[in-house]
């Protein structure tokens, strides 16, 4: 009940001064291996989305005449076992991934999210039942949900993204649920409510905008755990099936050939880390950089 | 404590039911008919009618999900379409391989990362500390079946140390021979274990070593090894145990992808292979027993954490 | 031997820095100190003023990647502790030196005994000592800083101890290894005034038997008054004055001193306005080249040397120090610290029964399920507030107070409706609130409208000071951004320029954030303020600003304010009735000039004799004060004070007192010996 000082004085905060770009520019200066990342990433993007102007073969153009070559200056990733050429199937490949990524982030951000945000808000009986058949969702192994969803409905792009989708969406709601809980417990927000504000107002108004933070880590990490389980679901041949050149099932047929070239199971393999990292490392600095507990992300990974 | 441990108990049972009515809706909902894999693409339409009936496939749902249910509990979890063995069985025969990976990843995994974990937290910010956040940045990221394959690569192809696919030896027998057969897949997923660990070790780590009651034993005169390792550690024993345990379900799941890459013959591959060969009732079976395991561990860790935390133990807490 | 006068710890030319090298925030600047064997030197400030992050580094806590001492010596025992080695520091460490901190519920390791962690500081300073012999001292210990039943006790964790008992632990394990010097780092701070009362006290008692010296760290100079016999005055990081105690508060040479003495609220009468400090103290990491409090000062004047040049601390004889180019200028006050002139007045209270209250509170009841059945399996009830009834008058303040856990805030957020009552009447604007809902609810609210006590939590962190105070016409669906500027008008009120408007919460310190909340409390019109514990967060000067602040608009709107404080003197200078709580329920109620002048309940005796640097509590030489023992416990059945209450006796454990009347006043008391007035000492 009683005041508490605070000392030593807190840095003093001087934001919105300067403009987004600037702070971007400053911010990346602080974190120069995310802003690292953050080429990385665009890199891949623009190649994976602009593949057909980018990639100098066509990714299922085979060439029995060269099989199973190491990087050259002709195919700087080597060739597969029927002689395509592996940076363009890579190149192919990553629309794979990053779509995977993009939509399963996306739905089950929204759907955790406000999931999470309906079981933090009301808390009771609606509250409870969404909260308990997440944890249903979590009473399965990820990846053993996955494969279980993935078989239930068919090998190939959908299924496996579908599959991913579901299970990235209980660890946004948990989160998001206990953002609210704690945004819940502000001072502003039962003023806001003593100002005669609505329970909608109150949800989207006041609790969510300020309850967001930690979800946009959980999106880099749900990202993350989506490009990965969607190489394992590939790999164990049940995502996209082949000849499509997903990173996953390219490791699994070049797992086949490692006595012959080990540059077709490590190239896709490469890429695919190169990635995740990318990814995990841009989530890293953000979360440093809004001061949320690293425990929270640290916790609740899969794959 | 007696009480709470019923509680937690009888909380496992609504969520087993649900669990299971989900992996049998889950497998029932299988495009492509189950009885097409036990009699084969060129049966007639009279064995087909007469396979399903033997297998109740013509009762409805629930007829069937009570019938299921109700022989699980007696220990029956129906036989493999494939080979016809009993799935209890099948899943018995593979339990000690995963039982000896198990162990071996979890000792790999927590012998690397919590010393990574306790020296970067106490070096925060030196080289040191930026080396350990690399290597679980890195341990993270990098795909089990890709840690597997260069494995193998490295100690397979390349040296032959190692056989390229393992088998399953058990220690007792033979421990040298053990090791050999283990160690390819114990480390390929005790290598993101201690990922993992580390991170979260020195997450909880800088926290703690943060709280005013560390500033209380420092000003005591307490050296700073004590500090960390007695202190700070037994207040972040806690939320890392909890981390293990969440972890022992990931590594249920991740063994699936590392048996595949090492042929080796665990629980994980035996619900692969189902799975590939459309072999529902194993499928069915072992989903159900790994849920419960995961369910189980989960509640262990629950009760050894308030065990462990004097604030439950005492009875105050709320 | 050394002499009694000779320095045991010195502080030299000491300066610290925080955060980046290029900007870097300066807290401390240049401070010299020194404490003599034996004696009690406080040091006070406000917050960010450098006091903690001083004592701090005379054991070198601070935090290692962020603090950064730029020069200066600490002298002790003929070593500079800051070039001290790893070993040489830890054996000075809770041995020669020791410090207790200010929070006790987060300053003990929750995971050891409090045993344990008693043992270990003796068995870290000497390892000879066997676990059984360290256990026997650690026991005498806390007998020591009265705690019963010291064996048993040993073994629990600090979650089973109270706030002030903790503290009495961490007493113990600084005095475990008779140190030469204490350093008290806000130890009462975040206790109930009868705890701190309590603390303080044991803190003399300790200080009489061990012989060391205390550095007391300390924002309130009431506490100062009553524990040192020195005093060192720091602002923005630097010493502007020091000297003995007395000389000091009487007749202080440095502006700071004096102004912020003279706004320190007094309790013996109710002032036409406090005394403020204009502004607010300096940013840190942007000093001003010349006084740091040059742009508050009166006595500068826009001389341009208080601009230019810093004032180096001088000496000017007495064992006085003080750092100002003027100050022979300094006013000169008359600080009354104490509450001798304490008169009951005699105050036409009765006039006001005739009008109709603008809010009535009837057998308000609220009991709230605690013990998450998960662990303990019983769910308990608390009953937080019970029966409690009070009206507020138009144009008045009534105050409700009370320590933590007394149910203030919770009567105030019934009131609001942020909980819901589970019995009793709400009157207010002829509905009763505690059974409206809906569109009703929603209207009323509009008139009662309430500002909360942590500045930093209770402003939307993504709105700026404009939008923050148009929301709620927003929400009410009646803004109109054609009409003339309302928000505007408004926050030019309370002291907010123009180019501020657009920044958000994050951008204003504490004392402009309340005004910030007060504008947005005030855009409704409504008729009431709830006011719970509104300036509480708040530095004594900032304090004075918003309480004046605070009467200027009552006047001028003829606003009703219910002001819940756990603060005497703050509720003396706005209160014109006063209810005091305890357990849920009022104690006392009655104007406020006879609730403080003639306190008729033992509890509300005590809370007025646990202000610091009150008669009972002013430090005198030789004075004889003994250990208390250790209180705790609300009364299940009976009176729920009758386990602390001196006068006490078998009726109270029985029968659950009634309010009565004190004949010919508007003053009532719950106590089965109220009526009549009984002799209560210091608890």
């Amino acid at each position: 009940m009683s005041a508490r000082t605070q000392e030593p004085s807190s840095p003093v905060r001087n934001r919105r001064t300067r403009s987004g770009l600037k702070r971007f520019g400053d911010w990346s200066a602080n974190e120069k291996p995310a802003a690292v990342a953050i080429g990385f990433l665009v890199v891949l993007s623009v190649a994976a989305i602009a593949a057909p102007i980018v990639a100098p073969y066509d990714p299922l153009q085979q060439d029995l005449g060269a099989i199973l070559n190491g990087p050259s200056w002709s195919h700087p990733f080597g060739t597969d076992e029927l002689g395509r050429d592996m940076l363009s199937r890579v190149i192919y490949g990553g629309r794979i991934s990053l779509a995977t990524a993009a939509i399963a982030v996306a739905i089950a951000g929204s759907v955790g999210g406000l999931a999470g945000l309906a079981a933090g808000y009301i808390e009771r009986t609606t509250g409870a039942l969404i909260m308990r058949f997440m944890d249903f969702l979590l009473a399965v192994p990820g990846i053993l949900l996955a494969i279980t969803i993935a078989a239930v409905l068919g090998n190939g792009f959908w299924p496996a993204t579908i599959a991913v989708t579901v299970i990235s969406i209980p660890a946004f709601a948990r989160l998001a649920r206990a953002s609210v809980l704690s945004t819940k417990q502000e001072e502003f927000v039962q003023s806001t409510r003593s100002a005669g504000a609505g329970h909608l107002y109150l949800m989207f108004r006041t609790i969510f905008p300020n309850a967001l933070s930690p979800l946009i880590v959980q999106a880099s990490v749900a990202a993350a755990t989506a490009i990965l389980l969607e190489a394992a679901l590939s790999f164990l041949g049940l995502g996209t099936q082949p000849p499509s050149p997903s990173w996953g099932t390219a490791m699994a047929l070049g797992k086949s050939y490692l006595k012959q070239s080990i540059w077709y199971a490590l190239m896709p393999g490469i890429v695919l880390t190169a990635t995740v990292l990318s990814i995990d490392t841009i989530g890293r600095a953000l979360q440093r950089t809004w001061g949320g507990s690293a425990l929270d992300s640290a916790a609740g990974r899969g794959a | 404590m007696l009480r709470y441990l019923g509680f937690r108990v009888l909380q496992l049972i609504p969520i087993m039911i649900l669990a299971s009515i989900g992996v049998f809706l889950m497998i029932h909902l299988v495009p492509g008919d189950p009885v097409l894999t036990v009699t084969g693409l060129e049966a007639s339409a009279e064995q087909m009618a007469r396979v399903r009936h033997e297998m109740g496939f013509d009762q409805s749902l629930p007829v069937q999900y009570f019938d299921w249910i109700g022989r699980v509990l007696t220990g029956d979890l129906g036989n493999s379409l494939v080979s016809q063995k009993p799935t209890t069985e099948l899943i018995v025969d593979r339990m000690p391989a995963t039982i000896q990976l198990t162990i071996a990843t979890m000792f790999i995994g927590l012998v690397l990362g919590i010393p990574f974990g306790l020296i970067s937290a106490s070096r925060k910010g030196s080289w040191i500390d930026k080396m350990v956040a690399g290597y679980s940045s890195f341990s993270l990221a990098v795909p089990t079946f890709v840690v597997g394959i260069v494995f193998i690569l490295i100690f397979g192809v390349e040296l032959e140390w190692l056989p390229t696919a393992s088998e399953y030896i058990p220690f007792w027998d033979d421990p040298g021979g053990a090791l050999k057969a283990t160690i390819g897949p114990a480390f390929t997923l005790g290598f993101y274990v201690s990922g993992v660990i580390a991170r979260f070790v020195r997450a909880s780590m800088v926290e703690v070593l943060g709280l005013d009651y560390i500033r209380t034993a420092r000003a005591k005169g307490v050296g700073e090894a004590k500090l960390v390792y007695k202190h700070a550690f037994r207040a972040a024993s806690l939320p890392t145990l909890t981390v293990v345990g969440i972890q022992f379900g990931t590594f249920l799941g991740g063994s699936l992808v590392t048996e595949s890459v090492f042929n080796y013959p665990g629980v994980g591959r035996l619900i692969l292979k189902a799975i590939l060969n459309r072999d529902f009732v194993v499928v069915q079976g072992a989903v159900l027993v790994v849920v419960a395991i995961f369910t189980l561990v989960n509640l262990v860790t629950d009760v050894l954490y308030s065990f462990l935390n004097p604030r439950i133990r005492a009875g105050n807490g709320g | 031997m050394r002499s009694a006068d000779e320095a045991l710890l010195r502080i030299d030319g000491l300066s610290i820095e925080f955060g980046a090298l290029e900007s870097p925030v300066k807290a401390v600047n240049n401070v010299t100190l020194e404490v003599r064997r034996g004696e009690t030197l406080g040091i006070i400030g406000e917050s960010g003023s450098g006091k903690s992050v001083t004592a701090m580094s005379i054991l070198r806590l601070l935090p290692k990647d962020q603090a950064r001492v730029t020069q200066g010596r600490i002298w002790f025992d003929g070593n500079d502790l800051l070039e001290a080695e790893p070993g040489q520091l830890r054996r000075v460490r809770g041995k020669d030196i020791s410090i207790i901190f200010q929070d006790p519920a987060t300053s003990l390791h929750p995971s050891f005994t409090i045993g344990a962690q008693l043992i270990e500081a003796i068995r870290v300073h000497d390892g000879r000592i066997s676990k059984a012999d360290a256990r026997t001292r650690a026991a005498e210990l806390i007998t020591s800083v009265g705690i019963a039943h010291a064996d048993e006790r040993l073994d629990q964790y600090p979650h089973q101890f109270s706030g002030g008992m903790r503290q009495r632990c961490m007493i113990a394990m600084a005095i475990a290894n008779q140190p030469s010097v204490v350093i008290a780092d806000e130890p009462t701070t975040a206790l109930d005034v009868t705890i701190q009362a309590e603390i303080l006290s044991l803190l003399r008692v300790v200080q009489r038997e061990t012989h060391s010296a205390v550095i007391f760290i300390t924002h309130d100079l009431r506490v100062v008054a009553q524990v040192a016999e020195r005093v060192a005055v720091m602002y923005a990081g630097s010493i502007v004055e020091s000297g003995k105690v007395d000389e000091v508060f009487e007749n202080p040479q440095h502006p700071y001193t004096s102004a912020l003495l003279r706004s320190l609220p007094a309790l013996d009468h109710r002032a036409e306005r406090q005394v403020s400090i204009q502004g607010s103290p300096p940013n840190p990491s942007d000093l001003p080249p010349g006084c740091s409090f040059e742009p508050r000062c009166d006595v500068a004047d826009g001389r341009s040397v208080c601009t230019t040049d810093r004032p180096p601390l001088q000496d000017i004889g007495g064992g006085r120090t003080v750092a100002c180019h003027f100050s022979g200028e300094t006013e000169a006050v008359a600080v009354n610290l104490s509450r001798h002139s304490m008169q009951p007045q005699a105050i036409a209270a009765a006039a006001q029964v005739d009008i109709e209250p603008v809010l009535r509170v009837e057998n308000l009841d609220k009991r709230f399920a605690i013990g998450g059945g998960l662990f303990t399996g019983a769910k308990r009830e608390v009953h937080a507030v019970n029966g409690v009834s009070f009206d507020v008058y138009k144009g008045k303040t009534l105050a409700l107070v009370g320590e933590s856990g007394s149910g203030k805030s919770t009567t105030a957020r019934l009131i609001l409706r942020l909980h819901d009552p589970s019995g009793g009447r709400i009157l207010f604007g002829g509905l009763d609130l505690a059974k409206s809902n809906g569109r009703q609810l929603r209207d009323i609210r509009r008139e009662i409208q309430v500002i909360f006590q942590d500045p930093f939590g209770s402003l939307n962190p993504r709105l700026t000071a404009r939008e923050l105070v148009t929301e709620p016409l927003k929400i009410q669906g009646i803004f109109d951004p054609n009409g003339p500027d309302h928000v505007g008008e408004l926050l030019s009120r309370v002291g907010l320029s123009p180019s501020q408007w657009d920044r958000q919460p994050a951008a204003f310190s504490g004392g402009q954030r309340q005004r910030i909340a007060i504008a947005r409390a005030l855009i409704l019109e409504p008729r009431m303020l709830v006011l719970d514990e509104a300036v509480s967060a708040l530095d004594v000067s900032i304090q004075a600003q918003v309480l004046n602040l605070l009467a200027d608009l009552q006047d001028e709107l003829g606003l009703t304010y219910l002001f819940i404080s756990h603060d005497l003197a703050v509720v003396r200078q706005l209160a014109d009735s006063v209810a005091v709580m305890f357990a849920g329920r009022i104690v006392e109620q009655g104007v406020a000039a006879d609730v403080y002048g003639s306190a008729r309940h033992p509890y509300t005796k005590a809370l007025l004799a646990a202000i610091p640097g009150t008669d009972t509590q002013r430090r005198a030489p030789g004075d004889d004060v003994e250990v208390t023992e250790a209180r705790i416990d609300i009364a299940e059945h009976g009176c729920a004070y009758r386990l602390r209450c001196p006068i006490a006796q078998d009726v109270c454990a029985t029968d659950s007192p009634s309010f009565a009347r004190i004949e010919g006043t508007a003053h009532d008391v719950a106590c089965h010996f109220g009526a009549v007035p009984v002799e209560v000492g210091a608890p």
